[in-house]
C-alpha cells in the first residue's frame, strides 16, 4: 500500500501501514490568535485507506473539519481540539450512519501531531444487537405468555446419572401458578422448589425426557406446594435438560367435570324415572341457502331406559323415526311423524294415549316442541286405564240392572197387581152379593182371604215406593211437617184412639212431600203395630236444632259440609220397644225381629231411605217393653225459619 | 146436532170389559159402550167411523198387547179429527211415571182400575156424570 504522500519525517509509517488498525495523523492549523481552527491530514495507513466507505469523498488537502462537512456531520472536531490541548488521549465509539458502521477510536497527542487509531467493530456490534433483540424477544415472551415455561437444566452426580435438575429460568405464568417468584425459582433446584413434583412422576417424566429426546405430552393433575390444579404441559429435551411448558387448564377442567357431573346426574335421573323420556331433532330437507325445508323425519338423539323399555328405542341413540316403525305409537308411525311436525311448527304440546306394541302396555305420551325438534314423555297408565275400564265395565252393568229394574217396577205395577186386584174385586163381589148364600165359615174364610189380599197389596205398593225411592229427591219444596204429621195422624184418626199423640212445634224443611208422608206415615204405623196390648199408647214428636258436630259419631258424616247445621225430629212411644242390639237391623229391608209378623218388613227401610234421600239420617234406640225412640235428622236448608 | 152417548174402550182384559159392561148397564144404562180389544182395533175403528156417529169418550188401558195406551193416545191426538174426543185412561197402574206420561201425552182423566165392585160403580156414575152431564165436550166433527 503507498501512502498518499511520503513522510521522510516520519519513519514509522511502515509500522502503521502494517497495523491492523486504522491510522490517521492530523497536523493542527493555528490560527494567528494561537488557536487551533482546522486539522489537515498528514498520515493516513493502508488499513484506513482500505475502508474506502470511511475516507469518501476525502481528497489530497482536505482538511477534518472540510471532510467533515463533506460528509454533512458536525464530527469529533472539539474533542480532537481538547485532546490536542490537554493531552489526554480519549477512547470512544464512533457510529457512520451514511455507512452504517461502527468504530472504535482513540485519539491521542503524538508530538505535535493527533493520532487517531481505530478499527472497524461493526459486525461485532451488529451480532451483539441482534443477541440483544433476541434477548429480548424471549424475555417478552416469557413474561407475556400465557403459558407456564421453565427450562431445567439436569444435576448429574460423578457416574453421570441425572440427580436433580435446576431452574435455568422461567416466566411469571409460573410463578403465578406456584406462588414463587421468578427471582427465588432461577438458579434453584427442583427438589428445592418443589418437592412434590421432584419425589413425584414428574422428575421421572423431566429424566426420560432429558435421556430420550423423546418429547411428551400430556395433561396431569397436580396437588402440593399450596397448588392444586389439571396442567396441558410439554416436555422438550433442550441441551442437557428439559423445557417444560404447560397451560393451567383447571377452571377449564372444573366447568368440564361439573358438566360431566351434572350430566351424569341428569341421566340417573332421566334413568330412573318412571316416565318415558326421548328427545328427537328434526331431519329437515336440505335446501339451498338459508332456506329452511320441510321436515322430513326425527332422529332420536336421547332417550331414558324407560322409554328404551316402552317404546324399544334402541340404546344408542341414532336411528330415525320412521325406521324405528313400532314406535312411538302404533298402529301408523306416519300419524306420529305428522304429530310431531304439528307440535314443532305450531309449538303447542300435544297428548294421546295408546297401547305401545312393545310392552303392550296404555301410555299417556306428552310431546312438546324442543328446539327444533320435540320432547316425548310417556307415563304408564295402564293401571288407570284398566281400573277406568272396570269402572266403566261396572257402570254399564249397574245401567243393565237399573235398566231392569226399571223394567221390573213397570211389570211389577201392572203384572203383580192386575191378578190381585181380580182376587180382590171378585171376592168382594162374592162378599156383597153372595154372602147371603154362603155360611158364617164361608164368610170368614172369604174376609181372611181379602184380609190376605190386601196385606199382598200394600207389600206391593211398598215395593214400588222402596224402589222408586232410589231414584232419590226429584224436586225438593218447602214441607210443613207439623201440618204433614197432622194429616197423617188424622189419616190414622180411627187406628189411634186412645192414644195420647203429642206432637210439638214441628219445622218447615225442603224435600218431597210424598216421601216425608210416608216416613212419618210408616213411623206412627210402627208404634201403633208395636204398642203394648196392656198400656194405653203415648206417642210424643219433639224438634230441635243441632249442628253437625253434634251428630251422633256413629253416623256417616255428611259428604258436604253443612252450615246451617240440621233438624232433629225425635218420636218416642212407649210401646214395646226393641233389644239395643237390633237397633241397626230393624232397619234392613225384609228384616222382621223375632215375633213379628205383621207389616211387609220393608217400612222401616224405607223410612231410613227417605231419609238418607233428604240427606239426612234416622237412628233408632229402644229398650225391651220400655219404648222405641226413632231420631230423624234432616239437614237445614238456607234462609229456613 | 144431538150428542150421542158413545163410549169407545179398549181394553185387553175381558173380565173388566165385562165389569165395566155390567157396571155401566147398571149405573147408567143410557151410555152406549163399544168395547175393543186392543188399540189397532179401536184406532181402524174410529178412522172408519162417520164424523157423526164419533163417541163422545174414549176409556183406554195402557197396558195392551201390540200396541200400549200411550202409542194410542200418541196416535189419537195427533189425528186432526179424533183429537178433540176426551181420553179417560183406566189402568192398573198407579206408577206416577204412567200418570205422567198419560197427562203429557194428552189424556183428560187417569182412573187406577178399583179393585171393588162398589168402587166401580162410583167410578162410572162420576165418569158418566162429569162427562156426559157436566162439561162440554166439542162436538162439531
Amino acid at each position: 500500500m503507498t501512502p498518499v504522500f511520503s513522510s521522510p519525517t516520519l519513519p514509522l509509517a511502515d509500522v502503521f501501514n502494517a497495523s491492523p488498525n486504522g491510522v490517521i495523523l492530523l497536523q493542527p492549523i493555528w490560527h494567528v490568535d494561537g488557536t487551533v481552527v482546522d486539522f489537515a491530514f498528514t498520515f493516513i495507513n493502508d488499513r484506513a485507506f482500505s475502508k474506502s466507505g470511511l475516507l469518501k469523498g476525502w481528497q489530497a488537502g482536505t482538511t477534518l473539519l472540510d471532510w467533515y462537512a463533506g460528509k454533512g456531520r458536525v464530527g469529533l472536531f472539539d474533542q480532537y481540539v481538547a485532546v490536542f490541548q490537554t493531552g489526554q488521549s480519549i477512547h470512544f465509539s464512533d457510529y457512520q450512519p451514511d455507512e452504517d458502521e461502527w468504530y472504535e477510536l482513540t485519539a491521542a497527542r503524538v508530538g505535535d501531531q493527533l493520532m487517531i487509531t481505530f478499527h472497524d467493530v461493526t459486525q461485532a456490534n451488529r451480532a451483539l444487537r441482534l443477541m440483544q433483540h433476541q434477548r429480548d424477544l424471549l424475555q417478552t415472551m416469557l413474561d407475556t405468555s400465557p403459558a407456564g415455561i421453565v427450562l431445567y437444566e439436569a444435576i448429574r452426580n460423578d457416574e453421570g446419572q441425572i440427580v436433580d435438575f435446576r431452574y435455568v429460568l422461567t416466566n411469571p405464568t409460573n410463578a403465578r401458578v406456584t406462588n414463587q417468584s421468578v427471582a427465588e425459582m432461577t438458579g434453584q433446584l427442583l427438589s428445592v422448589v418443589s418437592p412434590t413434583a421432584f419425589y413425584g412422576d414428574f422428575l421421572q417424566v423431566l429424566v426420560s425426557v432429558t435421556e430420550t429426546g423423546v418429547p411428551r405430552q400430556f395433561t396431569f393433575p397436580f396437588e402440593g406446594e399450596g397448588i392444586r390444579g389439571w396442567f396441558e404441559s410439554t416436555f422438550v429435551r433442550q441441551a442437557d435438560g428439559v423445557l417444560f411448558t404447560f397451560l393451567d387448564i383447571t377452571a377449564l377442567k372444573d366447568s368440564e367435570q361439573q358438566q360431566e357431573l351434572q350430566a351424569r346426574l341428569l341421566q340417573t335421573v332421566v334413568d330412573v324415572s318412571q316416565t318415558g323420556i326421548s328427545l328427537y331433532r328434526a331431519v329437515r330437507e336440505s335446501l339451498p341457502g338459508e332456506e329452511v325445508g320441510s321436515i322430513q323425519d326425527f332422529q332420536v338423539v336421547l332417550s331414558n331406559q324407560q322409554a328404551q323399555q316402552n317404546w324399544g328405542l334402541p340404546a344408542e341413540q341414532s336411528g330415525n323415526l320412521t325406521a324405528l316403525g313400532t314406535q312411538p305409537d302404533e298402529p301408523d308411525p306416519s300419524s306420529v311423524l305428522d304429530r310431531f311436525v304439528r307440535v314443532v311448527e305450531t309449538g303447542r304440546p300435544e297428548t294421546w294415549e295408546t297401547r305401545s306394541p312393545v310392552d303392550g302396555r296404555w301410555h299417556k305420551v306428552l310431546v312438546a316442541k324442543a328446539d327444533d325438534g320435540v320432547v316425548v314423555a310417556s307415563v304408564d297408565i295402564t293401571e288407570s286405564h284398566l281400573y277406568q275400564q272396570r269402572l266403566e265395565d261396572a257402570n254399564a252393568a249397574l245401567n243393565r240392572l237399573n235398566e231392569k229394574l226399571q223394567r221390573f217396577s213397570a211389570v211389577a205395577s201392572h203384572d203383580l197387581q192386575e191378578p190381585l186386584r181380580k182376587v180382590k174385586f171378585y171376592g168382594d163381589m162374592l162378599l156383597h152379593e153372595y154372602a147371603p148364600t154362603l155360611t158364617e165359615e164361608g164368610v170368614i174364610l172369604l174376609k181372611t182371604m181379602r184380609e190376605a189380599a190386601e196385606r199382598m197389596q200394600r207389600l206391593i205398593d211398598n215395593l214400588l215406593f222402596y224402589a222408586r225411592l232410589d231414584a232419590g229427591l226429584a224436586d225438593a219444596k218447602p214441607v210443613d211437617l207439623q201440618e204433614l204429621v197432622g194429616q197423617v195422624i188424622g189419616d190414622l184418626s180411627l187406628n189411634v184412639q186412645g192414644a195420647a199423640i203429642d206432637v210439638g212445634p214441628l219445622p218447615t224443611v225442603m224435600g218431597d212431600r210424598i216421601q216425608l208422608g210416608q216416613l212419618f206415615q210408616n213411623l206412627v204405623n210402627n208404634a201403633l203395630k208395636y204398642r203394648r196390648p196392656d198400656v194405653s199408647l203415648r206417642l210424643q214428636v219433639r224438634a230441635d236444632r243441632v249442628t253437625a258436630d253434634e251428630l251422633p259419631q256413629l253416623l256417616p258424616q255428611p259428604t258436604e259440609p253443612v252450615s246451617d247445621g240440621f233438624w232433629r225430629i225425635v218420636m218416642t212411644d212407649n210401646g214395646i220397644g226393641f233389644e239395643p242390639r237390633h237397633a241397626e237391623r230393624i232397619f234392613q229391608s225384609f228384616e222382621r225381629l223375632p215375633g213379628r209378623t205383621v207389616g211387609t218388613g220393608l217400612g222401616l227401610a224405607i223410612c231410613k231411605q227417605v231419609a238418607e234421600n233428604h240427606g239426612g239420617f234416622l237412628t233408632a234406640t229402644g229398650e225391651p217393653n220400655q219404648g222405641a225412640t226413632f231420631t230423624l235428622y234432616l239437614p237445614k236448608a238456607t234462609g229456613e225459619g | 146436532m144431538a150428542y150421542n152417548n158413545l163410549i169407545f174402550t179398549a181394553d185387553d182384559d175381558e173380565d173388566d170389559r165385562l165389569l165395566l159392561q155390567q157396571a155401566f148397564q147398571q149405573q147408567s144404562p143410557g151410555c152406549q159402550l163399544v168395547f175393543f180389544a186392543d188399540g189397532d182395533e179401536l184406532l181402524s175403528a174410529l178412522t172408519n167411523t162417520p164424523p157423526h156417529e164419533l163417541p163422545r169418550l174414549i176409556i183406554l188401558d195402557l197396558n195392551m198387547p201390540r200396541m200400549s195406551g200411550f202409542e194410542v193416545l200418541k196416535r189419537l191426538k195427533a189425528h186432526p179429527r179424533l183429537r178433540v174426543i176426551p181420553v179417560v185412561i183406566m189402568t192398573t197402574s198407579s206408577r206416577p211415571e204412567d200418570i205422567s206420561l198419560s197427562y203429557q201425552s194428552g189424556s183428560s182423566s187417569f182412573v187406577t182400575k178399583p179393585a171393588s165392585y162398589d168402587r166401580l160403580l162410583e167410578l162410572v156414575q162420576i165418569t158418566r156424570q162429569y162427562w156426559f152431564e157436566t162439561v162440554t165436550v166439542y162436538s162439531e166433527f
